[in-house]
């Protein structure tokens, strides 16, 4: 029992989270904390981020906030920076940030195609070319990349996304090969529908509306940011020292009927608007 | 905070649940390491194997509730009695481990129609077996966890030891698993499969040799990214997270922990 919860543990290692401050990335660092992990909270949206800081200490945690666009070199070498002058070192690096376009390739103006390649997959060439060297010198490391089921998927007017996620996966492979022999592992989630909890409990009365969320789902209930965060936790920790390069699915099963059927539901969440992502 | 700090490492425990690991007779093999974790954890479980004496003597070894019992997986009525067996000393089944496997390393054209079905039975089908005896439990009290053992070898026609046969049956895991999975769902039960490279157990020197086991471990070390072999405890370690509160909406994947050798 207290072998288990050692290997869990992250005392004494330093975390940093990109795209912190809500949902997912939120949940990662609220849980590295807890496990003893100090967490550099990164993002755009500063109000956000420092209130997951301060309810994270609140919790005995800790963290600091540091503002980064991942679309931004510059950005991302002084979120390193950050992380190893305010907590020496560097350990865990999460990719979650998020920025993405919908539309297919005769509708994207090329702008829209950069900025949505330049947050969802060069900033993780960036993250690492920065973060690794600081992993080096702790003797190791550990990277988790947030993919997505959209990675093994097509649907409607979402190339971006799904080609960028698609990169994501194989990116993961090829950092894992590169940095194995210096024990830096990287490994990347792929989420499946992952609602605001907010929002499920919001209609979580509505006759329909589990049902609706839940329909392509072997498991038939809602996903939830800590299914992720538990997923992170496995990875990053020491249960999962013999994995690397691979790519964990976590999406109540709704892989296995994606292709066919979860094109239908693409197309109905893109109906309530751009910039929501499945 | 999702992971209480009271209780480290609360959500991965299996406080209160029973769990059934085949396979779990040899001192050195992938079940035992399975069952002594699961154990750790906080479960009661229930090794078994053909090897009854072996599994008694895994049992034995362990600090905490379990018990060795015989099982021949090819056998419906030998699977029933043993379930029965442990229903009687720890309740239920929540969790079944199918790990019992044999490999065999026969080129195709010398692979004989009997030998075929010998691994076909315990690898495949013996996992179809033990799902059915403990899945109407399972689905009635709408909780359970799948653990099937898949192999590389099963996604690569063949892996470094085990030939045509062990890789269709590897392969015949993996869509037994995710039919489960998508059946049993539904009724809150999961079904994921783990499928390891090259791990360091007795299985491979009592079937090759002392020397080519050897050469194999040699061989994973200079090619894995993180130059080792596998040991039975880095697959009890996934196993572990796959059986957990943790891993509760994963199912239908199929966990490669193989060092970083293959992905797909």
């Amino acid at each position: 029992m207290d072998d288990l919860g050692r290997l869990l543990r992250l005392d004494g290692k330093v975390a940093i989270v990109t795209g912190a401050a809500a949902r997912i990335g939120l949940e990662i660092a609220r849980t590295f904390a807890g496990q003893g992990a100090q967490v550099l909270v990164a993002d755009i949206q500063d109000e956000l981020g420092e209130r997951a800081v301060a309810e994270i200490r609140a919790a005995s945690g800790a963290a600091s906030y540091v503002h980064a666009d991942v679309g931004r070199a510059d950005d991302i070498r002084a979120m390193i920076g950050a992380a190893v002058e305010r907590f020496g070192r560097v350990d865990i690096l999460v990719n979650n940030a998020h920025w993405e376009k919908h539309g297919t390739v005769v509708e994207l103006e090329e702008a829209d195609w950069d900025r949505s390649f330049d947050v969802l997959l060069k900033a993780l060439y960036l993250g690492c070319k920065y973060a690794i060297p600081e992993m080096r010198k702790v003797g190791g490391g550990a990277i988790i990349n947030i993919a997505s089921v959209h990675a093994y998927a097509v649907s409607d007017r979402y190339v971006t996304y799904q080609t960028a996620k698609a990169g994501v996966v194989h990116f993961t492979r090829q950092v894992a090969w590169d940095f194995g022999p210096e024990n830096i592992r990287c490994n990347c989630i792929c989420p499946g529908d992952i609602p605001v909890p907010r929002e499920v409990d919001a209609h979580a009365d509505e006759p329909g509306f589990l049902a609706e969320r839940t329909l392509l789902k072997a498991i038939k209930r809602p996903g939830h940011p800590r299914d992720i965060a538990r997923a992170a936790l496995f990875l990053v920790s020491d249960l999962a020292e013999w994995i690397t390069g691979q790519a964990l699915t976590v999406d109540g099963g709704e892989h296995m009927t994606f292709p066919t059927t979860g094109a239908q539901r693409t197309r109905a969440l893109l109906g309530r608007g751009p910039g929501q992502a499945p | 905070m999702t992971v209480d700090p009271e209780r480290p490492g609360s959500p991965f425990r299996l406080d209160g649940r029973v769990a059934l690991v085949t396979g779990a007779g040899s001192a050195d093999g992938i079940g035992q390491a399975i069952a002594r974790l699961y154990a750790a954890a906080g479960a009661a479980v229930a090794l078994a194997d053909q090897d009854a004496r072996g599994a008694e003597a895994n049992a034995r070894a362990i600090d905490g509730r379990a018990l060795g019992v015989h099982v021949d997986v090819t056998q419906p009525e030998s699977v029933a009695a043993a379930v029965a067996l442990v229903e009687r000393d720890f309740g239920p089944v929540d969790i079944l481990v199918n790990n019992a496997g044999i490999t065999r390393s026969t080129v195709l054209w010398e692979t004989s129609l009997e030998e075929f079905d010998q691994v076909l039975a315990i690898n495949l089908r013996g996992g179809f077996v033990c799902l059915q005896a403990v899945l109407q439990g399972m689905m009635s009290r709408r909780w359970g966890r799948v653990v099937w053992l898949s192999s590389i070898a099963g996604k690569q026609g063949g892996g470094v030891f085990g030939t045509a046969h062990y890789a269709a049956s590897k392969a015949g895991v993996i869509g037994l698993c995710q039919a489960a999975a998508r059946q049993l769902g539904p009724y809150g039960i999961t079904s994921n499969a783990i499928a390891p490279g090259l791990v360091l157990t007795g299985l491979l020197p009592r079937t090759g040799g002392t020397e080519m086991a050897e050469r194999l471990r040699q061989d994973v070390e200079r090619a894995a990214p993180l130059r080792r072999a596998a040991t039975p405890l880095d697959i009890a370690h996934a196993a572990l997270f796959l059986a957990s509160d943790a891993a509760s909406y994963i199912t239908g994947e199929i966990l490669d922990v193989n060092g970083g050798v293959y992905f797909d």
